[in-house]
């Protein structure tokens, strides 16, 4: 089983953003991003792992790791690195781990996080730490002290996710997170590369 | 493999609210359906684990096959007996990568060309329709019909599963194409009895 996370910047895609995926992906690998997420909810399966296997010889060439969201099948098919869950998803007990696949869950709660942490992943993302358009629906944010919880409270890595740009990616990890994920300001970034070096200042390294 | 059923009865909640998925896997196999779909697009993975799981237990006690819809991970875990795949999921091939020769692909074929497709990708089976004017789905294509069937059924070698408003009154019709099988929604979950619709419809096989 892999389970050393050496990155600590997760980009999460979202083509609504952006419908110019690939282009987006292939700068930021070449701008050094260590994990990618491919979270594309609208995509028929068909379509996801087509687009899951041209990032996957993508993101080969830098050494990136490729995440796919939810589905197992479209993991395995493309090679992919991880699977990453949500709070739905399926656990790691389910799956034959022999098969060298991190495995990391959402989680919204300190007892979510220690329920995954019991339950095998490999880490995990907790928010949304700030105010997010995408998140908006779900209420107020969880901020920085429920994060500084979490992290205080299990042994695996934490991404913190939700509004995190490079000066609260700073405080995130202050407070004890492993790293952040992104998709916004990613997405959204007219200078990839700028954003990128943004982050690595603000928390060290990607 | 486990062999393949005549008479398919697909779970759905969408078009009706008044059964789940598992009373409608109940309902089917008491009335004597011999293959179940589990088709739950919109569920997520741990509540499908555990719908699954139910239903296959109910089946492998009388010996029905149970498959399920697009999600071959799914099938994967809970060990299903296969799976069924429309044109928007994953490719027969791939699908057949991760489930080995052991386990049923079915594909979705709305023209011969497209049932010669599913067929050397290595389909298992072909769903075929919609036959009838259905209600189950939104369907922008007009019905076969009988005639298209039974070229398809002539010309195509893997077992032929006719879908898409099948009734007990045109069962008959459908059967006498020399299709292997039918598939049914609205006819069994609409119905005010299920189980007895899923007798009739036997008979007709």
């Amino acid at each position: 089983m892999k389970s050393k996370i050496d990155f600590r910047l997760i980009f999460i895609t979202n083509s609504k953003l952006n419908p110019d995926l690939y282009r987006v992906v292939k700068k930021a690998c070449g701008a050094g991003v260590k994990a990618v997420q491919i979270r594309e909810k609208e995509l028929s399966a068909k379509e996801l792992l087509k687009l899951a296997k041209r990032l996957r010889i993508l993101a080969k060439k830098t050494n990136t790791e490729l995440f796919i969201n939810d589905r197992y099948d479209i993991a395995l098919l493309s090679n992919a690195d991880g699977l990453h869950l949500p709070e739905n998803g399926i656990l790691p007990s389910h799956i034959n781990r022999n098969k060298r696949i991190i495995m990391g869950r959402s989680v919204h709660s300190l007892m979510a996080a220690r329920e995954a942490e019991k339950n095998g992943f490999d880490y995990i993302l907790f928010g949304p730490v700030f105010r997010t358009p995408a998140k908006i629906k779900f209420g107020s944010p969880q901020g920085l002290s429920k994060l500084e919880k979490v992290c205080n409270s299990v042994n695996i890595p934490v991404f913190a996710v939700g509004g995190i740009n490079p000066q609260r990616a700073k405080k995130c990890v202050e407070s004890g997170a492993h790293g952040i994920a992104v998709i916004r300001e990613l997405m959204l970034s007219p200078n990839i590369s700028k954003t990128l070096r943004d982050f690595k200042e603000a928390i060290g390294s990607l | 493999m486990k062999k393949i059923g005549r008479l398919c009865v697909i779970t759905d909640t969408s078009i009706q609210k008044k059964y789940t998925h598992v009373d409608i896997a109940e309902m089917a196999i008491k009335g004597g359906a011999d293959m179940i779909q589990l088709r739950a697009k919109e569920m997520g993975s741990s509540e499908l684990i555990n719908i699954a799981g139910t239903i296959l237990k109910m089946c492998i006690k009388k010996n029905v096959t149970f498959i399920i819809n697009d999600r071959v991970d799914i099938a994967m875990i809970t060990d299903a007996d296969g799976v069924h795949l429309g044109l928007r999921d994953i490719p027969i091939h791939e699908a057949r990568r991760l489930l080995g020769k052991n386990k049923i692909i079915g594909g979705t074929a709305h023209s011969l060309n497209e049932a010669c497709d599913a067929q050397n990708d290595g389909a298992n089976y072909i769903g075929y329709g919609h036959i009838y004017t259905t209600y189950s789905k939104h369907k922008p294509e007009k019905p076969k019909g009988i005639k298209n069937l039974k070229e398809v059924v002539k010309k195509i070698e893997v077992p032929i599963i006719a879908i898409g408003g099948i009734t007990i009154e045109n069962a008959g019709d459908v059967m006498s194409t020399g299709c292997y099988g039918i598939a049914v929604i609205s006819s069994v979950v609409k119905a005010s009895d299920p189980a007895k619709a899923v007798r009739g419809l036997k008979r007709m096989l």
